[in-house]
């Protein structure tokens, strides 16, 4: 029997999270490149038992390291996701990682405009090794992509915490660690911001879950 | 009016706190002489949104009904943005508590002409005689976001005119309905909504509307509403 459902879109409204995470040299020391693909993995599948609705999960997947940076999944329902395993090694190419995810975001086929605002989240240990002025402030200062939320992780002293700073849409968006397990931690804080988005009235009001303590990790 | 018109009207509440009302409002006026529709999106995040609603579907019918109005596109914007704003400032210090969309439309039926005007998202779509159904749809980057009255950026309205000679149809809603409608689908929206609604009467019209509002859409939480006015020759 015909209704108005006839007439309507299906499908609950993308969510879009899109990662880029650092895997150059120096993520290969103390345990740093392990504790990322755990926490990858981890974050996957715990996001996977989240239901929602009215929003429907989409991951992206880039890194930046070697000579290059790179798609490593594009924009997939979570469902179909399986996260990567990194290697480390060579420099540390964020500029042109900046340049991608403003191309993935700009792009209204496959982010369509009746998308939540997506989540960026960043991670690295090092100071970019190319051009990253132009590409990082056009990919947070201008057009759609200049909506996003945008969370980072700064690992260890090397990292540009300045840089950062800027980058993220709200100092509580800035996490610094030392360690590896800090890198679970901030995917653990990950795995609630996004959570909460999905499970909320309005996904595009800013929140800002609380890290998780020490005690909740559980590895 | 001359023509004989059928207009179907009905909005409900989104899921929302308790205490938050519906922040869609909808005014019409019909004369002998012409036909003014008004619909109005309050903004979740202004806490006298429906107010603003309200007064800007006022201020629309007030301003229209005068049939000596000289509609000119950048006068007929600015005087309707204007005259919300003083009015909203004189009785508030912060005029961004009463943030809203607005559409209307105009049917004239001496000239013959329809005057559309959209300030921020929702859907207008109208028909002319035979000819095609025309869109008109705020460009959004994502969901949740829309220039609004009381926001001091992109405060203009999209103005079009249209001539009819014989016919009309024309639909409104707020973006509750239009963010997930699909636009290739709106021409048969039309001839469902027509097919459905001509033979009940208006009270059962609006009821069984209201009824499908509610169970057709209840997983997106936005309030929604849904003028659709037609001749019926």
């Amino acid at each position: 029997m015909e209704s108005l459902n006839d007439f309507l879109i299906q499908k609950p409204r993308p969510l879009p999270v899109i990662i880029a995470v650092d895997r150059s040299g120096s993520m290969g020391v103390d345990g740093k490149i392990e504790a990322l693909n755990i926490a990858l993995n981890n974050f996957v599948e715990s996001i996977k038992e989240e239901d929602s609705a009215k929003a429907e999960l989409h991951i992206a997947l880039y890194s930046f390291g070697g000579t290059n940076a790179q798609c490593d999944l594009p924009l997939t329902n979570i469902e179909q996701v399986e996260a990567p395993t990194y290697t480390a090694q060579g420099r540390t190419p964020m500029g042109e990682s900046f340049r991608l995810l403003k191309e993935l975001i700009e792009n209204k086929e496959l982010i369509p405009s009746r998308s939540y605002k997506p989540t960026i989240v960043l991670l690295t240990d090092g100071l970019p090794t190319d051009d990253w002025q132009s590409p990082m402030s056009e990919l947070i200062n201008e057009g759609r992509s200049s909506k996003a939320f945008r969370i980072a992780m700064a690992i260890g002293d090397d990292a540009d915490k300045t840089m950062l700073a800027n980058f993220v849409s709200t100092p509580e968006y800035l996490v610094s660690g030392e360690n590896a397990r800090d890198i679970r931690k901030f995917f653990r804080f990950v795995t609630m911001s996004v959570t909460q988005r999905l499970k909320s009235q309005t996904p595009d009001m800013q929140q800002i879950p609380q890290m998780p303590d020490d005690d909740t990790l559980d590895f | 009016m001359k023509a004989n018109i059928e207009i179907l009207k009905g909005k409900v509440r989104g899921t929302k706190n308790k205490g938050i009302p519906n922040q869609d409002y909808y005014q019409i006026l019909e004369t002998r002489s012409h036909l003014i529709l008004t619909l109005a999106d309050g903004l979740g995040s202004a806490k006298n949104s429906l107010t603003g609603a309200k007064y800007v579907c006022d201020t629309i019918i007030r301003m229209l009904k005068n049939r000596n109005y000289k509609l000119n596109d950048n006068d007929l914007s600015f005087d309707i943005i204007s005259n919300w704003n003083k009015y909203i400032s004189k009785n508030s210090d912060d005029i961004s508590d009463f943030r809203t969309t607005s559409l209307f439309v105009f049917v004239d039926n001496n000239s013959n002409q329809i005057i559309t005007g959209q300030l921020g998202d929702g859907l207008i779509a109208i028909k002319v005689d035979d000819n095609e159904i025309k869109n008109y749809s705020f460009a959004k980057d994502f969901l949740n976001e829309t220039t609004c009255l009381g926001s001091g950026m992109n405060e203009r309205y999209n103005i079009n005119i249209y001539k009819y000679y014989n016919k009309f149809e024309i639909l409104l809603t707020t973006d509750g309905i239009s963010d997930d409608l699909e636009p290739e689908k709106i021409p048969l929206l039309f001839e469902y909504l027509k097919r459905k609604y001509k033979n009940l009467d208006k009270k059962k019209q609006n009821n069984e509307l209201k009824r499908e509002l509610k169970t057709s859409m209840s997983k997106f939480s936005d309030d929604k509403s849904l003028i659709f006015a037609w001749t019926n020759r």
